[in-house]
């Protein structure tokens, strides 16, 4: 992931903890990014509110501190070619961004799953992993 | 692939100035009524509703400044606020700018022109390749000319006398001049009589058909001649940028095969055979690395074409090229020994053929060497400006400084600020000095050798370098900025 740009406009805490911060904040990014594409591939187009309820219901409201966080995360894939938007009318004819994934989308959603399972693969055979086992 | 997606896409965003804030108002506030209407509908009453949902949102100023780091190219933006900043201070003190602009404009100008010129003449490469293997041996006219210098047996008691050489020939230094028929007229062109191994003495492949063999320098041989590219594109017409220009005396492209008559009309005794062309080569600067590449006709050197070249026959071979096998000076003695013992007249000199290329260039180089200290002298004084601008500019903004400090701006940031300003000065200079010295750079052009006036590489490496001396000039003044006292800068108040 590429460097993000959480400091700026914030007051200046030092180098560790401006290093911790952006670090945490990557991790999340990571993460929601692949929730957006994943999301967006189960139910089909959403406006950014529906992307944000849906990922609130599915981790019980355990990931969202804020939900204005999407907004970045729904840009930087747009631009990456992940997904696409346009202006479309909701239920009760109000203009309303639909985000949609792209094929492109979906090929990372795979590279991206493939990537996690293989990552949590391996964490859990080490959490498993007890001493007589390796003896 | 998906970063340079990105890229492209903030790029486009950056140079079109475009943001996507209604875009975004518009996204958030049709979700916080989502939200809003949402928490109505849990049973809050529509004001507890609004507050939880902007709550929930965040804040929407730091999403606005998170979508706006992630659209365009926020440092470059930055970086352009800093120059815009720099700009401003620096008009304030005119007059100090513009000198400091001008010097440093004078020693761009002059280093550029310098750097173009040392470009021409130090670092391209000699004309022959490996020419560091080549010697030359000039025979002295004034020794008698009762023995033919050149033949073949002669030759090649040469090569086989010495385990120094690995090829040679003879061939006259400056080229004679002859006529070529072309309908019913002629055109002057030069000629170089050459024995059999001047082309891999020279290591001239031929471009198009073979060189010359020593079956060719036998008596009786089939007469045969070797074009010059030059010498072909104009007189014949090949593939030639100028066709209009070039009288075509060939209709069908390739010259191998085709026969020329020269000679001609030139009175009796310089008729000469029809003779077959064999082979083209590159063009050769025979008369001086300044000089133009004419173009060339090859004759071997044993077929006498003309009458001319049968009285002067007994000087052929007054220049004598040897391709030794190693690049040491001590084969030198060697080879003017076994040249005393053969040539039968004394020798004129015997010097690296690398010595003949620089000596043709010697009085070009001087004058680049004069140059080359007018344009340190203008680096200098650019540098010195600049440091004086700069230190000028410090001391002027100390009290800035000091209250940028107190409000808690870093000393890296004060020392960037003053590099800034330098760079923008170094920036101007730049500008003016790169153009001024295009002009120059194509006035020195005509007085040197190989002189490319608008070489990129070397337009990009003195910009660089001139770059880095600004930046080291304006280094001990951005250090003293760094230095500067918030309590004391703000007390001298």
């Amino acid at each position: 992931m590429e460097m993000c740009h959480a400091h700026v406009g914030k007051p200046d805490d030092g180098h560790t903890g401006r290093s911790r911060m952006k670090q945490k904040k990557e991790v999340k990014q990571g993460t929601l990014a692949l929730m957006v594409l994943k999301t967006l591939d189960v139910l089909g187009p959403l406006r950014g509110y529906g992307i944000a309820r849906r990922i609130e219901q599915i981790s019980r409201d355990l990931l969202f501190v804020n939900q204005g966080t999407l907004y970045p995360v729904l840009l930087r894939l747009e631009q990456e070619g992940a997904v696409a938007s346009a202006w479309g009318s909701s239920a009760n004819n109000r203009r309303a961004r639909f985000y949609r994934l792209t094929r492109a989308g979906h090929k990372l959603l795979e590279t991206e799953k493939r990537d996690w399972e293989q990552t949590a693969a391996i964490i859990e055979r080490f959490f498993e992993v007890k001493a007589e086992d390796l003896g | 692939m998906r970063a340079l997606r990105r890229l492209c896409a903030r790029f486009f965003n950056f140079t079109a100035n475009r943001r996507g804030d209604e875009r975004l108002r518009e996204e958030m506030k049709e979700h916080l009524t989502l939200q809003t209407e949402e928490y109505i509908r849990a049973g809050m009453s529509p004001q507890e509703a609004h507050r939880q949902a902007y709550l929930k949102f965040g804040a929407v100023e730091a999403v606005r400044e998170d979508i706006h780091a992630e659209e365009g190219l926020p440092w470059i933006e930055s970086v352009l606020q800093d120059c815009r900043y720099a700009f401003r201070g620096l008009r304030k003190s005119s007059g100090f700018t513009i000198t400091a602009v001008l010097t440093l404009a004078l020693g761009i100008g002059g280093n550029v022109t310098v750097f173009l010129v040392l470009y021409g003449v130090l670092l391209k490469p000699l004309p022959f390749p490996k020419s560091q293997q080549l010697v030359r041996i000039e025979r002295s006219y004034s020794g008698g000319i009762t023995v033919p210098a050149y033949s073949g047996t002669k030759a090649l008691f040469f090569r086989q006398a010495s385990h120094a050489f690995s090829a040679m020939t003879a061939y006259d230094f400056i080229p004679s001049h002859t006529n070529l028929v072309k309908g019913d007229g002629a055109v002057p062109i030069s000629v170089l009589r050459v024995t059999s191994d001047f082309f891999r003495v020279f290591d001239m492949e031929p471009a198009m058909g073979r060189g010359f063999r020593p079956e060719d320098m036998r008596p009786g041989a089939p007469a045969v001649v070797v074009l010059s590219d030059a010498l072909w594109r104009h007189q014949f017409g090949g593939a030639s940028k100028n066709q209009q220009f070039a009288q075509r005396y060939f209709p069908n492209e390739n010259p191998i095969g085709q026969h020329i008559l020269i000679g001609k009309f030139m009175g009796p005794g310089f008729e000469d055979p029809v003779r077959e062309i064999v082979g083209v080569v590159a063009n050769v600067k025979q008369t001086g690395l300044d000089q133009p590449a004419p173009g060339i006709m090859y004759l071997p050197a044993a077929q006498i074409p003309d009458l001319e070249t049968r009285m002067m026959n007994g000087l052929l071979g007054e220049s004598w090229v040897v391709r030794t096998q190693s690049a040491h000076l001590d084969v030198l003695p060697a080879i003017r020994r076994i040249f005393m013992e053969n040539a039968h007249a004394p020798l004129l000199s015997v010097e690296p053929m690398n010595e003949v290329i620089s000596a043709s260039v010697a009085q070009q180089r001087f004058s680049m060497i004069l140059l080359c200290g007018f344009g340190l002298i203008s680096l200098v004084l650019g540098a010195a400006g600049l440091y004086g601008v700069m230190s000028y500019n410090v001391a002027r903004q100390t009290r800035e400084f000091g209250v940028r400090m107190a409000l808690g701006a870093r000393r890296e940031d004060m020392a960037g600020m003053v590099l800034k300003d330098a760079g923008v000065l170094v920036g101007i200079g730049l500008a003016i000095g790169i153009a001024a010295s295009l002009l120059g750079a194509k006035i020195i052009g005509s007085l040197l050798f190989g002189v490319k006036p608008r070489d990129p590489v070397t337009l990009a490496a003195a910009s660089v370098l001139l770059l880095l001396t600004g930046l080291f000039a304006a280094w001990w003044p951005a250090r003293r900025a760094a230095r500067v006292e918030p309590m004391e800068a703000l007390r001298n108040e």
